[in-house]
């Protein structure tokens, strides 16, 4: 009954984008519960760096260069693990990025990256492991999705639109494979303090203030605390629960942004 | 591994049924003190006899509600988490009403303040998420129950109170087989475990777990409301 400490013991867990922010997070939270976690990061001496960061607490740990939109760089990324552990148990399909322009101006360049990042990625990426996953008869798949995959949120059309698809993906997949062992989850987190947002405070183009205002808790999450979920949601403690995303988001989606009435 | 809720007090109310009593135990085990309160007269031996204080409380009555907190309140000291569990088998005569329930949760909110950390939670069912036939009221209750949960969620976040609900499907019930009608729509082929909502619950009444979760119905189904909309088309099963 009690919160196990090592919950997650000789489970084998790929993140993407796991070399800073909120995959770095999720791996830190795995890897205490025992897990080891195997860093896929696209810039090959970020994922090193987070990899030996991990080792250095004393976690199983290890980074591999790969590219989510490329199958092969995926492919290579999964025979890898295969190789060294014989197992995959979980995939979190974390790696994206944020690029801000209005929908009139917006280079294809940017569209297409953050599409093929966002959404082709965690297709070719599930398509892989779950193929393992299938074969053992178990896995499980956290995506990464995010309030803005459940409305507009100006000049953000591709990212709103490859989160959607994501929390879609989850729920489409979760049930054709609920009946094979491999559960599909996601986690919509809400504004998080990473790299990422301060990257858009300095840019100008996103404001910490404005967005403590818009969450009802009046502050913007820490990575520690999607990640915390998202140990939950890999846990046998959720072996009921599919096919779903769950908002870490301090309230913000359920709220209409507006004061109470007599506060106006 | 230590207990996750050493010292606190969880408040159980509703239908005080099996899953209630699991929960019970559950919050128990983890260290709480366990309150239930609910208009069952058969369930005060049953609570008693794990360890919990028995309550006896019909939520229409609001000004016995009142006193039932402040009793509550009084002899455990305070109230972190309170839980309100519905049930299928409610039946329309003791069906406590949004109004009931929202009258209550002022009163515990009103003494979980001081502490700035309280947790709520609704047990509550999918059939709020879609409209299973024939069940109208059941339907509107529920649906109307997630929109309370919002709605404090957004009111009471800035005093520090998480509020959040739980939408079970088919749970198993040892007295009871499985509903055969509704578990060939979930895509997980079976009925959820009492213990997989207690998990679900511990998880949102547990600060360093979520933490940052508030306003969310947790779907604890199976997959059943992500396939309710393509039902029966089930070749991929």
């Amino acid at each position: 009954m009690t919160l196990p400490d090592n919950e997650l013991a000789g489970r084998v867990a790929i993140i993407t984008g796991a070399g800073r922010g909120i995959g770095l997070g999720i791996a830190r939270a795995f890897c205490a519960a025992g897990a080891t976690c195997v860093i896929a990061e696209l810039e090959p001496a970020a994922g090193e760096a987070a990899a030996q960061q991990l080792q250095e607490c004393g976690h199983s740990a290890w980074a591999q260069q790969c590219d989510v939109r490329s199958r092969e760089s995926v492919d290579a990324l999964v025979e890898a693990v295969w190789q060294r552990h014989g197992q995959v148990d979980i995939l979190v399909n974390n790696a994206g990025m944020n690029l801000i322009s209005p929908i009139e101006s917006h280079p294809d360049s940017d569209w297409q990256l953050q599409i093929d990042v966002m959404l082709n990625g965690v297709f070719i990426c599930t398509r892989a492991v779950g193929a393992v996953m299938l074969r053992q008869g178990s896995g499980v798949i956290l995506n990464i999705s995010s309030i803005a995959g459940y409305g507009a949120w100006p000049l953000r059309a591709a990212y709103d639109a490859a989160k959607a698809g994501v929390i879609s993906l989850t729920e489409n997949i979760g049930c054709e494979w609920a009946r094979r062992g491999v559960r599909v989850v996601s986690v919509a987190p809400g504004v998080t303090r990473t790299n990422i947002l301060q990257s858009l405070v300095e840019q100008g183009v996103a404001s910490l203030d404005q967005y403590e205002r818009r969450t009802p808790m009046g502050r913007v999450a820490e990575v520690e605390e999607i990640a915390s979920v998202a140990r939950f949601l890999v846990s046998d403690r959720a072996s009921y629960i599919t096919a779903t995303t769950i908002a870490v988001d301090g309230g913000w989606i359920a709220w209409d942004g507006l004061p109470a009435r007599e506060a106006r | 591994m230590s207990p996750r809720f050493p010292g606190q007090v969880a408040l159980i109310t509703g239908a005080c049924d099996e899953l209630c009593l699991t929960l019970a135990r559950a919050f128990l085990q983890e260290g709480a003190q366990v309150a239930l309160a609910g208009s069952d007269g058969r369930g005060g031996s049953a609570v008693e006899a794990i360890g919990a204080r028995w309550y006896a409380l019909d939520l229409r009555d609001h000004e016995a509600t009142k006193a039932v907190i402040r009793s509550v309140v009084d002899q455990l000291g305070g109230i972190d988490v309170w839980l309100h569990h519905t049930s299928p088998s409610d039946g329309k005569s003791v069906a406590a009403g949004l109004d009931d329930i929202s009258c209550c949760a002022r009163f515990v909110a009103g003494n979980m303040q001081c502490g700035g950390n309280g947790r709520v939670i609704f047990l509550a069912s999918v059939a709020g998420l879609f409209a299973p036939a024939g069940q109208a009221l059941r339907n509107s209750r529920e649906a109307g129950l997630y929109m309370l949960m919002k709605s404090l969620a957004v009111d009471w976040a800035p005093l520090g109170l998480r509020v959040n609900a739980i939408a079970r499907g088919v749970v198993q019930d040892g007295a009871n087989p499985p509903d055969e009608h509704y578990l060939g729509r979930v895509p997980l082929g079976r009925a959820a475990r009492p213990q997989e909502l207690v998990e679900a619950a511990l998880f949102l009444a547990d600060e360093r777990e979520s933490s940052f979760v508030t306003g969310e119905a947790l779907r604890v189904d199976g997959g059943w409301t992500a396939y309710h909309l393509f039902h029966p088309f089930d070749d991929a099963f």
